[in-house]
């Protein structure tokens, strides 16, 4: 039996921004305080075959990570897709296999994948640094992307109403209805490529421009 | 001169980099990898209490948390000058032969086995996993996830929780398990020996008995000659969480054996400018640049060195797999290093047979776990090997048990000198002038990398500080002719 929706916070506490989507799951699951039985909000720092196993079971998958896209300033969130981070079906990590060919594996394999994987990507300042606490445009832009998950979760999930009753209810930041088109360069973070740092091995292009919307 | 990076990463900032500088005729002039750096991890872990300090290692990196659990909870051991009860060392191991199974099944069939199922220049959309299962079923497909989560469960049941153990503690284990769950284990542990000796089959089938791919596997294009490290027992044989560090020469013979505590008389680290990453060596050799041969002080740790430096295997199957491995690739030491992705493997029935026999043994339900540390604490060493090469940890603390210096060295930080230099072997061997450089033979180049199942999040802790310098571009006499990333 599949469940409705899964919120999974990626990330490392202990390297600084990388700790991102952690915090915003952390965040989320207390604004929400168990009004939402049909979401579960897990926090991980796996990938690959574990990350598949995460989602499987669930109609809707929403991962929040942090990402190092070039020449983006830290703090953007950008709400994406996987197959926006899919440049070729071809192995990337040096350990694991990708977030597209995780979905893909378990697709092909029969198992229960969701309908619909959404990325919320924040892009980070540091994630190559031991400490606990984020830097300050990606506390902001923690912030924001807590609201657009929730938004997000409130928009299709049935019971609008108990979204409106939260003690804190969602306020969408200025700037989050703000989508434009951008062009991105396509940077993941290990998680979402299948390992957790290191080189791997493809010859693919370095970038690929691919349309989202990004919000700031 | 002309660059060609492999930039495989389009996708984190800074991370690992191929690059490879031709010479005006096109043949390959040198070639270098780069990694990024994870800065300060010494300072982090400073006045922390030591007995935090395991859990806090298994939090570095999800790759092999347990590798930095274990290799932690020993120097604890070591820093608390306490030795755990029989118990708690067997439900380590046991543990720890789990997360070997988790490992080295998701390197084979994530990584290593496209190479060969595809083949090295196949359409690289295919070359994969998913191309894999296409190709041998996806039944077995299905297989390789179950017994990956079925290694997954056991380290959850073990040791508390997978991906951040919370488990090992000063003297032992925080908690054992129970005579249902050693049942349990037996019969996860029987199948996962049943599938790796399907993995082995698979290796036979699919490479040994093609000849294009066994050509391969014996070509001159990966093939290396430096010393081997692995950790053995008492009667030399392979063992991953305990015993003396062997070291053998490039005939295969021992030079030298050391403990735990006095890696620091055997290995040394040389530092060059254009990497982070510090490149290990024998202190007994010296350093004699990134260079192999008779001479060469640079050592591999790997599936293929803990063979080469092992005089066999503890358990009966991988013994035989053991003696095929040598009997066919031509005696030890073997240095083929594409053979590292067949070691993986004579080591994954290892690890399945020593986790049904620790599994089998009543003692491991034991409740006696913990030997309660009575002594000050001062400093102390701990060595296990992780999947990917010997793993060293290594901690001081003042009186009150608060870190006061720590030092790493990881798996992948000792293969940093053979890396190198099998990147750019592999690249002058198969990249000639005139010859176009397309994505089947830079894939080639690849291949001589993955082979190491290569880890970088934790190797490049040991940095000078945070002195961002990134530097890509070097001409022949090794002088940068540009420089960014600062």
């Amino acid at each position: 039996m599949t469940r409705h929706t899964r919120v999974i916070g990626l990330g490392n506490t202990l390297l600084t921004d990388d700790g991102v989507g952690v915090y915003a799951a952390r965040e989320i699951r207390r604004r929400l305080d168990g009004q939402f039985p049909d979401v579960d909000i897990v926090e991980s720092e796996v990938a690959g075959f574990a990350l598949l196993e995460l989602m499987a079971g669930w109609e809707r998958v929403i991962l929040i990570d942090a990402v190092a896209f070039d020449g983006i300033e830290p703090g953007e969130v950008f709400r994406i897709h996987p197959q926006d981070l899919r440049t070729s079906l071809r192995i990337r990590s040096v350990h694991e296999i990708d977030l597209p060919t995780a979905l893909e594996l378990g697709r092909r394999l029969g198992m229960s994948m969701p309908d619909e994987v959404l990325i919320f990507a924040v892009q980070a300042q540091d994630c190559r640094t031991f400490g606990e606490r984020l830097n300050e445009p990606v506390q902001a832009a923690c912030a924001r992307a807590v609201d657009m998950v929730i938004e997000e979760i409130g928009l299709s999930t049935p019971s609008q109403e108990v979204c409106d009753q939260l003690s804190t209810p969602p306020q969408p930041s200025p700037q989050a209805g703000r989508e434009r088109q951008c062009n991105v360069f396509q940077k993941l973070s290990p998680r979402l490529r299948g390992d957790y740092g290191g080189s791997s091995g493809s010859t693919d292009p370095v970038t690929r421009e691919s349309e989202c919307t990004r919000s700031r | 001169m002309k660059q060609i990076s492999i930039d495989p990463i389009t996708r984190l900032e800074g991370h690992g980099k191929i690059e490879i500088f031709l010479a005006e005729d096109g043949s390959v002039a040198n070639a270098y990898f780069q990694v990024p750096e994870l800065r300060g991890f010494e300072k982090f872990v400073e006045g922390m209490p030591i007995e935090e300090v395991p859990r806090i290692v298994a939090r570095i990196c999800g790759v092999c948390p347990a590798a930095h659990h274990l290799a932690a909870g020993k120097a604890v051991d070591a820093v608390y000058h306490v030795d755990p009860p029989p118990a708690a060392k067997k439900l380590r191991e046991l543990y720890y032969s789990a997360h070997y199974v988790h490992s080295h099944i998701a390197h084979f069939y994530a990584l290593a086995a496209a190479d060969f199922v595809m083949g090295p220049d196949s359409d690289p959309a295919k070359r994969n996993i998913l191309g894999v299962a296409e190709k041998v079923g996806l039944p077995v497909a299905a297989e390789v996830l179950k017994h990956r989560r079925l290694a997954q469960e056991i380290q959850i049941m073990v040791g508390g929780k997978s991906t951040h153990p919370v488990w090992t503690v000063p003297g032992g284990v925080s908690k054992g398990i129970s005579e249902e769950q050693r049942a349990q284990i037996v019969e996860m542990a029987k199948s996962c020996v049943e599938f790796a000796k399907f993995s082995l089959q698979l290796f036979d089938d699919v490479v040994l008995k093609n000849k294009a791919y066994l050509d391969l596997v014996l070509s001159d294009v990966y093939e290396m000659d430096t010393a081997y490290v692995g950790t053995v027992d008492a009667k030399n044989r392979v063992n991953f969480y305990h015993g003396d560090h062997r070291v053998v020469d490039q005939a295969g013979k021992e030079i030298l054996r050391y403990k735990d505590a006095e890696y620091l008389d055997h290995i040394a680290e040389h530092v060059e400018t254009y990497s982070y990453l510090k490149f290990p060596y024998l202190k007994k050799i010296g350093w004699k640049g990134i260079v192999d041969g008779p001479d060469s002080g640079l050592y591999q740790a790997s599936p293929l060195s803990r063979l080469n430096a092992a005089d066999g295997m503890a358990t009966p199957l991988a013994q035989a797999a053991y003696e095929q491995f040598f009997s066919t690739l031509g005696g030890k030491p073997v240095k083929k290093l594409l053979a590292t992705h067949w070691a993986r493997l004579v080591e994954l029935l290892y690890a399945a047979e020593r986790l049904l026999e620790l599994a089998s043994d009543p003692e491991v339900a034991s409740p006696n776990i913990r030997t309660l540390p009575t002594a000050v604490p001062t400093e102390g060493v701990g060595i296990v090997e992780a999947p990917r090469g010997i793993l060293t940890h290594h901690y001081k603390t003042d009186k009150n048990g608060l870190v006061t210096e720590a030092n790493l060295i990881v798996g992948t930080t000792n293969n940093h000198g053979p890396i190198s230099l099998a990147i750019k072997r592999a690249a002058q061997k198969v990249i000639k002038p005139g010859k176009e450089v397309g994505q089947g033979l830079l894939n080639m180049i690849e291949m001589a990398f993955r082979l190491f199942d290569p880890c970088f999040s934790c190797a490049t802790h040991a940095l000078p500080g945070q002195m961002p310098l990134v530097v890509d571009v070097f001409d022949a006499q090794r002088k940068p002719v540009h420089s960014e990333g600062r």
